[in-house]
């Protein structure tokens, strides 16, 4: 049972990777205030894009990838030699570690995207596959994977902290957002769910001991990890029972202007759940909180004949899994998403600049990440608009962020990172992410204008632009 | 002026990313395999054991006495001899007998009849066998007549030593006919279940009686001087299921070894057993109605690992020949059973070589004083015997060894660094072991010795209380030095294919010692390893 566990913890990260075929992550702090970018109205329902229409079609949309690890770097594991040669260093990996650390990765591939304006309404639909995957664990965990359990000889180990979680599914979501006054705007967007692969620690209580005079482990155990993964029998992606589990989700944001430069604005996204009904597995304990030893097989089993050394050591490693006693079960589960809450405050520096600050919070599977961003958008004329950013992330405070968006006629190009440091020191970097995409749109809604009239954008809406223009126009 | 800055933002921007991003750290066709070395350490095996434990897989019964005490039985079931009828084999038969008779002259209308009654000798299982009757399980008789009848003859025979075995009727013999043209004739006669009575008559044996009456019809022929009729009486396939009469003497043998498991391994020491701690018995059934005799002829234990190998064992004393006379039964089916347990004999001699076997060798034979007398068998009747040899595991032992010969073919070995065993003992046994594992290969060349020389006591002996009891006061804990296996050892025993262990056992200064059912020890052997795995 034991192996069975954790090869399905292996496919079901594959799974999970097949899911999103590129790699992507939404990114809700450099590009909250990129309004030239439709996909900005996906860090906030009320934010309203600044052209009539646009549409991203399969191949040619949105895509992006995060990746964060507070645990260790590139270059903490891979060692470039003087021949050029790279060797894999388990133990400079473990010296770079702290006493808890995570490991996670989000992806996001946008399949289909279309929006339109309709009078102070703006309606949205878009079709995405997205994953998130978590893993939280502690240094005695790795330190006794990389080194082994005899530095622990005669002490016990808790490795409680041990946890693996996340969700892979698909997102079908219709967005409407509105103007209601000159100074409020509100959107919401409702999404349905389709559940592809899951893990989820429930519960991960573990200690283990190697005696000090026989060696004999002793392990306390008290497990619950459930699993959905899209597999048949040969461990292969079943697509009969890909994205078969449904689950509902919403957001919702505002944004309020409290003078003519300055807006405030929150949001609240992916309030919802997937439950997880089809190819579900459940390990947990059968005996919470007992304790297993392990002193070894008997001496006729291990000396037999006619045994192999292979089935002696498949004897071995049966008796070890009857005496952790894992019972598979499978019951349906509920898994939450990757809930955010956003607030943000922009002031409008000139009609071509806005400064911002975000404030990100992410909560999921216990743990939070919060982070914060301080931001410059400045548009140079309509063609081009870029933007530089700084953020606090995940205990690092060194990410500097830029990204752009390029209109040609109809088509925009755009691309957005957190952390561009990380992009020019990739071996030394602990959190990287980026967002790519391209976008069909028409009917740019903001005229631009080459005077000295200081712009303001309508970046959240600005209720008091058209009155500021006939004063300010020559 | 704008513009110029965007573009050189972005190149400089691209320039920068460019040159910090090093492809030489990205090369994976230069990744050399990571090497993992982590050390681990686990029990690898933990057993309590007791002597049934250990000697499970042997051919022995564990038992206990009263008191506790263990007993190791060996027994020699069912060793049969041939059954009578594989013994007593009565031949096929053919008799002829011939009669010459006169008529008058027989013209047509006239008739003559005649009789004929042969008293014929069957042939018994030896020449002195002296049958009083064959009650016959299966066979079959055919009476042949030829004549030279130029007549036409009615025969109707009559065999008065023949009867049913239920009805105790006669057998019926159908009427036969001669002809002028066809003057022979003959006639198949099933005799399963019937009786075949023999009398003795003017001192000839077994004979059976025929009463053959014809009648001989007159014709235009000539009459002959002379007819004559041969009766030819052949039995086929005789079998019996009983016999009555003076059987005779015959002789069957019975041979058989026995293993004493718990010396299969033995290659050395002594394991002296305490007086009385050897008991033997033999039980031999006897179903034959008649004066059996067992001559052992052959009775010794043997060991490969002891000198002399082999110990004749007396079941009565020095010098006194292994005969046994066994009761007779007095009654068709009985079963006499004769039971010898030996007082006077050697067999605590015998089993203190250690044996692995003990070989039995012996000859049952019938009527062996020739007197006479008169005997029954049915079909199935032989002899049997049963042997039992119980070892009261009471006694010393010193520098006792066993052998045994493992696999091993464990491939993995170069994925080590370094290894150590541990081995922590609790022994409830009044026994000393030492212990060597050899590596050798698959020509039994030895690779490395495991312990080091000259060797000490892995196990070390409980302490025990006083006779007559000698019951373990307290088990006693141990941990043996760690033994270590570095890289050099290691290359050593990476083509090892077999281990062969030696163990050698003492008592407490090589005293008597009683192993209880009670008795244990408790084996843990761990390791802890370093890998050095690519």
């Amino acid at each position: 049972m034991k192996s069975s566990y954790f090869s399905s913890i292996a496919v079901l990260i594959i799974a999970m990777s097949l899911v999103s075929t590129h790699l992507k992550a939404q990114n809700e702090r450099s590009l909250y205030y990129m309004r030239q970018i439709p996909q900005a109205s996906y860090a906030n329902p009320a934010f309203t894009p600044e052209f009539k229409f646009y549409l991203s079609i399969p191949g040619a949309s949105s895509v992006s990838a995060a990746y964060n690890n507070n645990g260790f770097k590139y270059n903490d594991v891979v060692t470039r030699r003087a021949d050029d040669s790279l060797v894999i260093d388990q133990h400079k990996l473990l010296n770079a570690l702290g006493a808890s650390n995570d490991l996670g990765i989000r992806v996001n591939e946008e399949l289909f995207a279309l929006g339109f304006k309709a009078g102070k309404s703006y309606i949205s639909l878009s079709l995405s596959t997205k994953a998130i995957f978590n893993f939280h664990y502690t240094k005695d965990f790795m330190s006794l994977l990389i080194n082994g359990n005899a530095q622990f000889i005669g002490k016990s180990v808790d490795l409680s902290e041990t946890k693996a979680n996340g969700i892979a599914y698909g997102e079908a979501a219709l967005g409407f957002a509105r103007q209601i006054n000159s100074r409020l705007s509100v959107g919401a967007r409702l999404k349905y769910l389709y559940g592809a692969a899951a893990i989820e620690t429930q519960n991960s209580k573990l200690s283990f001991s190697t005696d000090q005079k026989t060696f004999a482990l002793t392990a306390i155990s008290d497990i619950q990890v459930n699993m959905a993964q899209p597999t048949n029998d040969k461990n292969k992606v079943d697509m009969n029972t890909l994205f078969s589990n449904p689950g509902m989700a919403f957001d919702l944001g505002f944004s309020y202007a409290l003078t003519k430069r300055f807006s405030i604005n929150a949001s609240l996204l992916d309030i919802g759940s997937i439950t997880w009904k089809k190819k579900v597995t459940n390990y947990i304990s059968t005996k919470p909180n007992s304790s297993f030893t392990f002193n070894g097989v008997e001496i006729n089993d291990l000396f037999n004949k006619k045994q192999t050394s292979d089935s002696t050591f498949n004897h071995l490693l049966d008796t070890i899994n009857s005496k952790f006693s894992i019972k598979e079960g499978h019951k349906s589960f509920k898994t939450r998403l990757a809930q955010k809450f956003i607030i943000g405050a922009c002031y409008k520096l000139d009609t071509n600049t806005l400064a911002g600050v975000v404030i990100r919070n992410e909560f999921f599977a216990g743990t939070y990440n919060p982070s914060l961003t301080l931001s410059i958008n400045h548009s140079f004329g309509r063609i081009f608009s870029g933007m530089i950013s700084y953020s606090y992330i995940d205990k690092n405070f060194l990410n500097i962020g830029t990204g752009f968006a390029l209109n040609l006629g109809p088509l925009q190009i755009y691309g957005v990172v957190d952390n561009v440091i990380a992009a020019m020191q990739i071996t030394r970097s602990q959190t990287v992410n980026a967002q790519v995409g391209l976008n069909f749109v028409l009917g740019y809604t903001r005229k631009h204008k080459r005077s000295k009239i200081p712009y303001i954008p309508r970046i959240p809406p600005s209720p008091l632009e058209d009155d500021l223009k006939p004063a300010l126009t020559p | 002026m704008k513009k110029i800055r965007l573009l050189l933002f972005l190149l400089i921007g691209l320039v920068i990313i460019q040159a910090c991003v090093k492809t030489a750290d990205f090369n994976f066709s230069k990744l050399t395999k990571p090497v993992y070395d982590g050390e681990w350490a686990a029990p690898l095996i933990s057993s309590n054991i007791t002597l049934k434990d250990i000697l499970k897989n042997q051919n022995g019964l564990i038992q206990s006495d009263a008191q506790g005490n263990l007993i190791v039985t060996y027994s020699l079931k069912n060793l049969f001899s041939q059954t009578a009828e594989e013994t007593i084999r009565i031949p096929n038969q053919h008799l002829i007998q011939s009669t010459n008779f006169l008529t008058p002259a027989l013209g047509t209308g006239a008739t003559y009849n005649y009789s004929f009654t042969p008293d014929i000798p069957l042939t018994g299982a030896t020449v002195n066998q002296q049958l009083d009757s064959i009650y016959v399980k299966s066979g079959s008789l055919r009476i042949q007549i030829s004549t030279n009848f130029n007549k036409t003859t009615a025969l109707n025979l009559k065999i008065t030593s023949l009867i049913h075995r239920t009805t105790h009727q006669l057998v019926t013999i159908p009427q036969m006919t001669l002809t002028p043209s066809a003057p022979g004739n003959f006639v198949d006669i099933d005799i399963s279940d019937c009786i075949l009575i023999m009398k003795t008559i003017n001192n000839t044996k077994n004979n059976i009686h025929f009463d053959l009456g014809m009648t001989l019809q007159g014709n235009t022929n000539p009459t002959l001087s002379n007819y004559t009729l041969n009766l030819d009486t052949q039995f086929t396939n005789l079998k019996f299921s009983a016999l009555y009469g003076k059987l005779g003497n015959f002789t069957m043998n019975l041979s058989n070894s026995l293993d004493i498991g718990i010396f299969n391994n033995s290659i050395g020491g002594a394991f002296q057993f305490a007086p009385g701690a050897i008991n033997l018995k033999l039980n031999i059934d006897n179903s034959f109605g008649m004066p059996v005799q067992l001559n052992v002829k052959n009775f010794t234990s043997h060991s490969d690992a002891a000198t002399p190998h082999d110990i004749a064992i007396n079941l009565f004393g020095p010098t006194i020949p292994n005969i046994i006379n066994l009761d007779v039964p007095t009654v068709f089916g009985e079963n006499k059973t004769t039971t010898v347990l030996t007082t006077n004999s050697n067999i605590q001699d015998a089993l203190n070589t250690s044996p692995d076997k003990i070989y039995f060798n012996a000859d049952a034979t019938t009527n062996p004083l020739n007197n006479g007398s008169l005997n029954f068998v049915s079909d199935q009747s032989k002899i049997n015997v049963n042997m039992d040899v119980l070892m009261k595991l009471y006694g010393s032992i010193t520098n006792f060894a066993i052998q045994d010969t493992l696999i091993f073919n464990y491939k993995n070995l170069d994925q080590l660094e370094n290894m150590t065993f541990r081995v922590n003992t609790t022994n409830g046994f009044p026994l000393a072991v030492k212990l060597q594992l050899y590596f050798t290969d698959d020509s039994y060349r030895i690779l490395d010795t495991m312990f080091p020389e000259p060797l000490d006591y892995i196990i070390k002996p409980a302490s025990i209380g006083s006779s007559p009891d000698y019951k373990v006061t307290s088990p006693t804990e141990y941990q043996f030095p760690d033994i270590i296996y570095d890289q050099t050892r290691i290359g050593k025993i990476k083509t090892a294919q077999k281990i062969i262990l030696k163990a050698s056992m003492n008592t407490i200064n090589n005293s008597i010692v009683k192993i209880y059912e009670t008795n244990y020890i408790d084996i843990k052997l761990s390791l802890k390893t370093k890998l050095k795995v690519n």
